[in-house]
C-alpha cells in the first residue's frame, strides 16, 4: 500500500523549506491585513489621542444617520439575497428542460461576473434612469405605468444593481444543484401521490439546500461589503461603506471611518461564522 | 370523449407551462442584457430622445472622442504596469505558500489557510480604510508601490487558494516514486511537482491580472492622480464627462474584460473562484 509512504512524504516536510515557503505570505498578511486592521482598531479607540475610549462607538450608535445606514445596508444585503434565491428556482427549472437551454441560462447568469463593477453600475444607472430604456418599455410599450418610475440612484435602484451583480453566486450554485439533482427521487415522490408543490417543498428543496446556503451567504456578504455600486447607484441611499469613504475624503476623520468599517467587519464575520453554523444545523435536522 | 377532454387539458397545461418557461427566460435575458444593450446604444447614438426605444441617429464619433479623453492612455499604462507587477509579486509570494499548505500536512496548517484567506472574510472597504490610514501615516499614499501592495490584498488569497487546490489534486504517489528511486526533494519539486502545476499557475496568473485590472475600491483609497488606474480614471470621467463619450469608453473596456473572463472561465475551476 502506498498509503504509508504517502503519509510519510506528505507528513514530513523539511521544516526549513516550509518556513521559507510560508514566510513571505505571512509577512504580506501581517503588513497588509493584520497591521492595518490593528491600526483601524487603535484609531477607533483613540489609542493615539489619550485613549482608550469607546467614544467613537457611542457616537456611531447614538447617531441616527449611521443607525439608518446600518439598517439600510443590512436590508439591502438581505433583500438582494432573498430576491436572488427566489430568482434561482424558476431559472433552475427552465435550465433542466434541455441541455441547450441550460447552457444559455448559465451563460446569462455568469455574464455579470465578467463585467467590471464600475461599468456595470454605469450601465445600470443608464438603463433604469427616468428617461431610460426600462421606463420607455414600461410606459410606451407595455403600458404598465403611466409615469416613468424613479429607480436609478434610489435604494430600489441599488437593490436592482446588487441583484444584477451578485446574483451569479447564488444562481450558478442553485441552477447546477437543480440540474444534477436526482430526478428519480422526485418522480418517486410524484408517483407516491405527492403533488408538484409537496414534491418541491419536501424533496427538491432539501436536495438543493446546501447550494442555496453557500450561494446565499456569498451573495449576502458581497452585497453587504460592496462599495463601487452604492458609490455610483446609491446617491440617495448611502450605505456604510460609502459613509466611511465620505468620512475620510470629506474631513479626514480616520477614527470615525475606522469605527464604521470595523462595525462592518464584525457584522460580516458574525454572518460568516454564526449564521452559517446555525443554518447548517437547521438543514441537517430538517 | 372523456379521453379527448383529458388530453386537451394536458395540452393546455403543457402550453401554459411552455409559455411560463419562455417568459422566465426572456425576462431574465432582458434583465441581464438590457443595461449592456443601453450602454452599447448610447455609445453610437447621435440623438436619443425620450421616450423612443432606439436612438434616432447613429454615429461612431464618440469612439474617436473617447480615446482622446485626457489621461485615459496614461491610466491604461498605469493599470497594465500595476497589473504586471501585481501578477509577478503575487506569484512569488503566494505560490510557495500554496504548495506548502496544499502538499504537506503539518501542525498549524489550518491556521495558515485561515490567515491566508483572511482578506476574503472582511469587507474590502474595511481593509481599504485600514491600509489607506497606514500608507498615509508612513507617507506611502499615492505611490505606485502603495497601489501594487493594496492590490495584493485582493489578489493574494486567490493566488494561494487556486494553486493550493491544484496541488491537492495531484496524486502524491508520483512524487513518492521519484523519491524512492533516489531523487532528492528539490529535483522532485522541479521535475515532478512544478511541471504538473503549469496550467494552474497560468490560470492563477490570468485571474490575478484580471482582478488587478478591475480593482477599484482599494485603488481609489490609496492612489493619487499620478497613479490613478483605469477604473479610477473612468470613475472621474463618468462624473464629469458626456454620456455618449463615457459610454463609448465603457464599451472599449468591456470588450477585453469579457474576452479575458471567457478565457479564464474555460481554464479555471468555478468552485475555487466562487470561494471569494
Amino acid at each position: 500500500m502506498p498509503v504509508d509512504s504517502g503519509r510519510s512524504y506528505i507528513a514530513t516536510p523539511d521544516p526549513v523549506w516550509l518556513a521559507l515557503a510560508v514566510a513571505p505570505g505571512l509577512a504580506i498578511v501581517a503588513c497588509l491585513v493584520l497591521y492595518p486592521l490593528g491600526l483601524a482598531i487603535s484609531y477607533s479607540l483613540d489609542f493615539g489621542a489619550g485613549g482608550p475610549s469607546a467614544e467613537h462607538y457611542f457616537a456611531f450608535f447614538a447617531d441616527g444617520q449611521s443607525y439608518r445606514a446600518t439598517l439600510r445596508t443590512l436590508g439591502l444585503a438581505l433583500a438582494t439575497t432573498v430576491v436572488s434565491l427566489a430568482l434561482s428556482i424558476p431559472l433552475g427549472y427552465v435550465a433542466r428542460l434541455s441541455p441547450r437551454l441550460g447552457t444559455i441560462i448559465r451563460i446569462l447568469i455568469a455574464l455579470p461576473l465578467a463585467v467590471p463593477v464600475l461599468i456595470a453600475g454605469y450601465a445600470l444607472a443608464l438603463f433604469y434612469s427616468e428617461n431610460g430604456l426600462f421606463n420607455s418599455l414600461l410606459v410606451r410599450v407595455l403600458h404598465i405605468a403611466s409615469e416613468p418610475l424613479t429607480i436609478s440612484y434610489t435604494w430600489t435602484g441599488l437593490l436592482v444593481a446588487c441583484v444584477w451583480r451578485f446574483f451569479p453566486y447564488t444562481g450558478l450554485l442553485i441552477v447546477s444543484a437543480l440540474q444534477s439533482a436526482d430526478r428519480a427521487v422526485e418522480e418517486a415522490a410524484a408517483s407516491a401521490g405527492a403533488n408538484a408543490w409537496q414534491t418541491f417543498w419536501r424533496v427538491t428543496l432539501p436536495m438543493i439546500a446546501p447550494a442555496a446556503l453557500t450561494g446565499g451567504i456569498l451573495t449576502f456578504v458581497s452585497t453587504f461589503g460592496t462599495f463601487s455600486l452604492p458609490l455610483l447607484m446609491g446617491r440617495s441611499a448611502e450605505t456604510l461603506s460609502v459613509m466611511a469613504y465620505r468620512k475620510v475624503t470629506g474631513s479626514f476623520d480616520w477614527p470615525a471611518a475606522s469605527t464604521i468599517v470595523l462595525v462592518m467587519a464584525v457584522i460580516q464575520i458574525a454572518v460568516l461564522v454564526g449564521i452559517r453554523r446555525r443554518v447548517l444545523r437547521w438543514v441537517h435536522r430538517g | 370523449m372523456a379521453a379527448e377532454t383529458y388530453s386537451s387539458t394536458i395540452g393546455a397545461r403543457h402550453l401554459a407551462r411552455s409559455a411560463a418557461n419562455l417568459a422566465v427566460t426572456v425576462l431574465f435575458a432582458g434583465f441581464i442584457l438590457g443595461p449592456l444593450l443601453v450602454l452599447a446604444l448610447w455609445s453610437v447614438a447621435l440623438q436619443w430622445f425620450w421616450p423612443s426605444l432606439l436612438p434616432s441617429a447613429f454615429t461612431t464619433r464618440w469612439y474617436e472622442w473617447a480615446v482622446t479623453v485626457p489621461n485615459v492612455f496614461r491610466s491604461l499604462r498605469t493599470s497594465l504596469l500595476v497589473a504586471a507587477l501585481v501578477t509577478i509579486s503575487t506569484a512569488v509570494v503566494a505560490v510557495p505558500a500554496a504548495i506548502a499548505i496544499g502538499r504537506f500536512r503539518f501542525p498549524g496548517r489550518d491556521l495558515l489557510r485561515t490567515l491566508f484567506s483572511l482578506p476574503l472574510l472582511v469587507p474590502y472597504i474595511s481593509l481599504g480604510i485600514g491600509i489607506a490610514s497606514f500608507f498615509y501615516a508612513v507617507r506611502l499614499n499615492g505611490s505606485l508601490a502603495a497601489v501594487v501592495l493594496a492590490h495584493m490584498i485582493a489578489t493574494f488569497p486567490f493566488g494561494v487558494l487556486i494553486v493550493a487546490a491544484a496541488v491537492e489534486e495531484l496524486p502524491p504517489e508520483v512524487e513518492e516514486a521519484a523519491l524512492a528511486c533516489g531523487a532528492n526533494r528539490w529535483t522532485v519539486f522541479r521535475k515532478i511537482t512544478l511541471p504538473q502545476l503549469v496550467p494552474a499557475l497560468l490560470a492563477q496568473a490570468g485571474y490575478v491580472f484580471m482582478l488587478s485590472m478591475d480593482e477599484f475600491t482599494l485603488t481609489l483609497l490609496v492612489s493619487n492622480p499620478d497613479t490613478a488606474t483605469l477604473p479610477v480614471q473612468i470613475y472621474s470621467a463618468i462624473g464629469e464627462g458626456y454620456l455618449q463619450i463615457s459610454s463609448a469608453l465603457a464599451m472599449l473596456l468591456l470588450i477585453p474584460s469579457v474576452m479575458l473572463a471567457y478565457v479564464i472561465a474555460r481554464y479555471l475551476r468555478a468552485d475555487v473562484v466562487a470561494a471569494g
